[in-house]
C-alpha cells in the first residue's frame, strides 16, 4: 500500500481469458506524485493491470477506480490527464509523423509544443517519414512523444524502453528525470530492463501470475535486502555464521558472501564483530532484489 | 524431427487453413450433384484449384520464414508437398470417372490418370497464385471465367470427351506440364525471392493483410497522392477544431478520420479499378443467371462488404474519449457508412435497371440470355442486412473466419428463402412487418454496440 491521497485503487481485481487467470485477487492503491516500477515475468500480468487503470479492459471481478471515478467510465476529462505508451507501439500508420503529432496534440488543450520540438529534437525523430516505415525502436520514440506531449499527470509506460537503443534509453531516462520534476506527476512503467528502471523509480511492484507478490517502496526493498561480505581477522571463519536463514551464501575458509534478508545494518556489523569479522554491507540491485523475490514467491 | 514435420508444423499455425479444408470438402458433394443429374465429371476441377491455392499459400507462409531457408535439406520440401498433396488429391479425384458408364477395366484407368492430371493442371494454376506471384486478382478472375465459360459453354464437357475419347495424349500433355512445373518450383531462386518477406496470405489475418497493404501502399506512394493525404489531413483537422477540446463532436470527427483515414491510407488505384470490375461483373451475371432472379442477391452482397471494416481501431493508443464517446462516435459512423453504402446500392439498382432496357437478349433457340435488372422494391433487404453486418463488424472486427462463414450463411439464408417463400418477404408479411424487422435489426446493432464499447475488452486478448 502506498500512503497519501489514492488517484488509482483496485479493489480485489480478477480478469480471466479463458483458461489463463491474468489477474487474481488484485489489490492496490497508488498515490499522486510517484515513480512506480511494475516488475514480472512475461504473462505475469503487468499489461493487464495497466489496461484496467485506463478502462481498456474491465475486470470480471472487484473495482477499479481511477482518479475518483470508475475506471470503466473514465470520459474525456480523466483520459485527458493520462497518457499511455503501449508495448504493440500500434500507430496510425499511414500518416507522417508530423501528422501524426498534429493530429493527437489537437486532441489536447494542454499540448506542450515546447516540449514537442525539444524532443523531436534530442531524439532524432525525422517528422517526414511515414509511421509505417519507422523502425520499432523509432516508433517507440514517437509513442513516448505522444504520451507524454500534454504534460499528463498520470503517465503509464508499458515496456517503453525495449525497443530502444542503448543511447536513446539513456535520453529516455533523462526525459523521465525532467518529468518527474513536477511533484504531482506520477509515473506507473513497466519494463524488464531493471537497470534502467530503477535509476528513476521510488515505489516498486513485483507480479507472478497474475498476483502481487511485493508492494513496497524502493528504499524499504533496498534495506531489507542486503548483501553482506564477511572477512576473518584471524585466518579461519567459524563453521556456522551467526546469520539465520541466509538467501544465500558462498564462502571460502577466510572470507564469506551473504545475501540476508531483514537485518538492520548495526545488527550485521555486532553479529560481525561477535566471530572477529570485517564486514562490508552492501544493498542489492533491483535486477537482485527482484530475482530473489520472484523466486522465494 | 524430420524436415517434412518441420515444414508442416510450420503449416499448423495457419488457422485460416482449416477453414480452406473446409471449403474443400464442400466442394465434393457439389461435383458429386453435376455428374449424378449432368453427366458431368469435371465438377472435381473446383476442389483441384482450391486446393492448389491452399497448398502454395501454405507453402509461401514457410518460404518467408527464414527457419525454413537455413535449414539444410529444406530447399526441395516445398516441391514435394505441392506435388504429393496435388498427385493423391487429384488421383482420389479422377476415381469420379469409375461411374463413366461404358469404359472397360484398362480404358478407365486410363481415363482416371488422363483426369488426374487435368486436375494437375487446375491445382498448378491455384498454387501459382500464392507461389508464384501471380497475381491474386488476376488469378481469381481466371477463375471466376473459367467458372461462367463452363456455364455459359459447358467446356467442361469438351475437355471431358477429349479425356475420354484421347486419354493417353491427355497423359502426356498433363505429363509435360508437371514436368515443367517441377522445374519451375525446383528453382533456388524462388526460396530466396520469398525468404523473410512480409507476405499476406488469402487468409490470414485482418492486422497481417493491413500492414501488408500499408506497406505495398508506401511503396507505390507518389507526390500527388501525397499531397492529397496532406489535404485530407488538414479537411479533418480544420473539422476536428471547430469543437470544444475534449467535446463529442472533436472526437467524432477524429474518429471518423481514423477509421475512413486506414482506408485512404493504403488506397491505390488497382484497387478502385478491381473493385469497380468485380461489381461491375455481378451487375451482369447475376442479371443473367437463374432467369435474373440473382440479381437481387447484390442488395445483400452490398450491404455485407461493410464487414470488411474494423468501426473501433487503435483501441491501444489513448485518447481522450471513454468508452461512452466510443459508442456514440461508432454509432455516427455506422449511420454515415450506411448512408453511403445505400447511395450507393441505390446507383447500382439504377444502372442495372438501365442496363435491362439496354442489354439485348442473345443465345440459342433452346436457351435464350435475357438480362434483369434489380428490383427497386426489394431495397428493404439491404436495409436489413446492413445492421446485422455492422453487428459483426463490430462484435468479430478481426475474425476473418467468423466473417467468411457470415457470408456464406447469408448466401445460402437468401437462396433457401427465396425457394421457401417464392415471393418477396414484403408480400408475405407486409410493409409494417417489413418496417418493424428493419427497426428490430437495428435495435439489435445498438444493443451490439453497446455491449462491445462498455462491456468488451476494448484492446488484445478479450477483443
Amino acid at each position: 500500500m502506498i500512503n497519501g491521497n489514492p488517484i488509482i485503487q483496485m479493489r480485489n481485481i480478477s480478469k480471466g481469458f479463458g483458461r489463463i487467470q491474468a489477474l487474481d485477487g488484485i489489490n492496490l492503491e497508488i498515490s499522486g506524485g510517484k515513480i512506480i516500477g511494475l516488475l514480472g515475468a512475461n504473462g505475469a500480468g503487468k499489461s493487464t493491470l495497466l489496461r484496467h487503470i485506463i478502462g481498456l479492459y474491465l475486470a470480471d471481478e472487484g473495482q477499479c477506480i481511477t482518479f475518483g471515478a470508475d475506471a470503466g467510465k473514465l470520459g474525456p476529462k480523466e483520459l485527458g490527464r493520462i497518457g499511455y505508451a503501449h508495448q504493440e507501439g500500434e500507430l496510425l500508420e499511414w500518416m507522417t509523423v508530423k501528422q501524426l503529432v498534429r493530429y493527437v496534440s489537437a486532441y489536447y488543450e494542454t499540448w506542450n509544443h515546447e516540449l514537442e520540438e525539444k524532443y523531436i529534437a534530442d531524439f532524432d525523430i525525422s517528422t517526414g517519414d511515414r509511421v509505417s516505415s519507422l523502425s520499432p525502436g523509432q516508433r517507440q520514440k514517437v509513442a513516448i512523444l505522444l504520451a507524454t506531449g500534454f504534460d499528463p499527470e498520470l503517465l503509464i509506460l508499458d515496456e517503453p524502453a525495449s525497443s530502444l537503443d542503448p543511447i536513446a534509453r539513456s535520453q529516455f531516462l533523462d526525459l523521465l528525470l525532467q518529468l518527474i520534476q513536477d511533484e504531482n506527476r506520477t509515473i506507473i512503467i513497466s519494463s524488464h530492463i531493471l537497470s534502467d528502471v530503477e535509476k528513476v523509480i521510488d515505489h516498486t511492484i513485483i507480479m507472478r501470475k497474475g498476483r502481487i507478490l511485493r508492494d513496497s517502496s524502493f528504499d524499504s526493498l533496498r534495506e531489507e535486502f542486503l548483501k553482506v561480505t564477511l572477512t576473518s581477522l584471524n585466518g579461519q571463519l567459524p563453521k556456522e555464521l551467526p546469520f539465520e536463514n541466509p538467501i544465500s551464501c558462498e564462502r571460502s575458509s577466510s572470507q564469506a558472501i551473504l545475501t540476508v534478508q531483514n537485518y538492520a545494518s548495526s545488527d550485521l556489523e555486532a553479529k560481525a564483530k561477535e566471530i572477529n569479522c570485517t564486514v562490508d554491507i552492501k544493498p542489492l540491485s533491483l535486477e537482485e532484489i527482484y530475482k530473489i523475490v520472484v523466486i522465494r514467491g | 524431427m524430420s524436415i517434412l514435420t518441420a515444414n508442416m508444423k510450420h503449416l499448423y499455425q495457419c488457422r485460416g487453413a482449416w477453414f480452406g479444408y473446409l471449403i474443400i470438402l464442400c466442394g465434393v458433394p457439389i461435383a458429386l450433384f453435376f455428374t449424378k443429374f449432368d453427366d458431368r465429371y469435371l465438377g472435381y476441377l473446383l476442389i483441384s484449384f482450391w486446393t492448389g491455392v491452399f497448398a502454395g499459400n501454405m507453402q509461401k507462409d514457410v518460404l518467408t520464414k527464414p527457419f525454413s531457408f537455413c535449414l539444410p535439406g529444406h530447399r526441395r520440401i516445398p516441391k514435394l508437398f505441392i506435388f504429393w498433396i496435388g498427385g493423391v488429391v487429384n488421383l482420389i479425384l479422377g476415381c469420379v470417372f469409375l461411374l463413366y458408364p461404358g469404359l472397360s477395366f484398362p480404358y478407365v484407368l486410363m481415363a482416371i490418370l488422363a483426369g488426374g492430371f487435368v486436375g494437375m493442371i487446375l491445382y498448378f494454376h491455384g498454387v501459382c497464385i500464392p507461389l508464384l506471384k501471380l497475381k491474386t486478382l488476376l488469378g481469381m478472375y481466371l477463375y471466376i471465367g473459367l467458372i461462367v465459360v463452363t456455364i455459359f459453354f459447358k467446356w467442361d464437357k469438351v475437355v471431358q470427351n477429349i479425356i475420354i475419347s484421347w486419354p493417353i495424349p491427355t497423359i502426356l500433355a498433363g505429363g509435360l506440364v508437371c514436368v515443367w512445373f517441377w522445374r519451375l518450383l525446383g528453382r533456388d531462386s524462388l526460396a530466396r525471392r520469398h525468404c523473410g518477406r512480409l507476405v499476406c496470405g488469402e487468409f490470414d489475418t485482418s492486422l497481417k493483410a493491413q500492414k501488408y497493404r500499408q506497406a505495398q501502399a508506401d511503396r507505390k506512394l507518389t507526390a500527388a497522392k501525397a499531397k492529397f493525404f496532406e489535404r485530407l489531413h488538414e479537411l479533418f483537422l480544420r473539422r476536428m477544431n471547430r469543437y470544444e477540446f475534449l467535446g463529442k463532436g472533436r472526437y467524432i470527427w477524429g474518429n471518423f478520420y481514423m477509421v475512413f483515414g486506414r482506408g485512404f491510407g493504403t488506397w491505390q488505384m488497382k484497387d478502385v479499378l478491381a473493385s469497380c470490375a468485380l461489381i461491375s461483373f455481378l451487375v451482369l451475371f447475376f442479371g443473367f443467371v437463374c432467369k435474373g432472379e440473382g440479381v437481387n442477391l447484390l442488395f445483400v452482397i452490398l450491404a455485407l462488404v461493410v464487414l470488411s471494416l474494423d468501426l473501433l481501431p487503435y483501441g491501444s493508443m489513448l485518447f481522450p474519449a471513454g468508452r461512452a464517446e466510443k459508442y456514440y462516435s461508432t454509432l455516427v459512423l455506422a449511420i454515415i457508412i450506411t448512408f453511403l453504402a445505400g447511395v450507393l446500392t441505390l446507383a447500382l439498382t439504377g444502372i442495372s435497371v438501365l442496363l435491362e432496357t439496354l442489354l439485348p437478349e442473345f443465345g440459342s433457340k433452346a436457351e435464350v440470355l435475357s438480362y434483369h435488372g434489380m428490383d427497386i422494391g426489394l431495397f428493404y433487404i439491404f436495409l436489413l442486412v446492413i445492421p446485422i453486418a455492422l453487428s459483426c463488424a463490430v462484435a468479430f472486427p478481426r475474425n476473418l473466419i467468423v466473417k467468411i462463414i457470415i457470408v456464406v450463411v447469408f448466401m445460402q439464408g437468401w437462396i433457401i428463402s427465396a425457394g421457401v417463400l417464392k415471393q418477396p418477404l414484403i408480400d408475405v408479411i407486409g410493409p409494417v412487418g417489413v418496417v418493424g424487422l428493419v427497426a428490430l435489426c437495428w435495435i439489435g446493432f445498438l444493443v451490439v454496440l453497446h455491449y462491445v464499447c462498455m462491456r468488451r475488452s476494448l484492446v488484445g486478448q478479450g477483443r
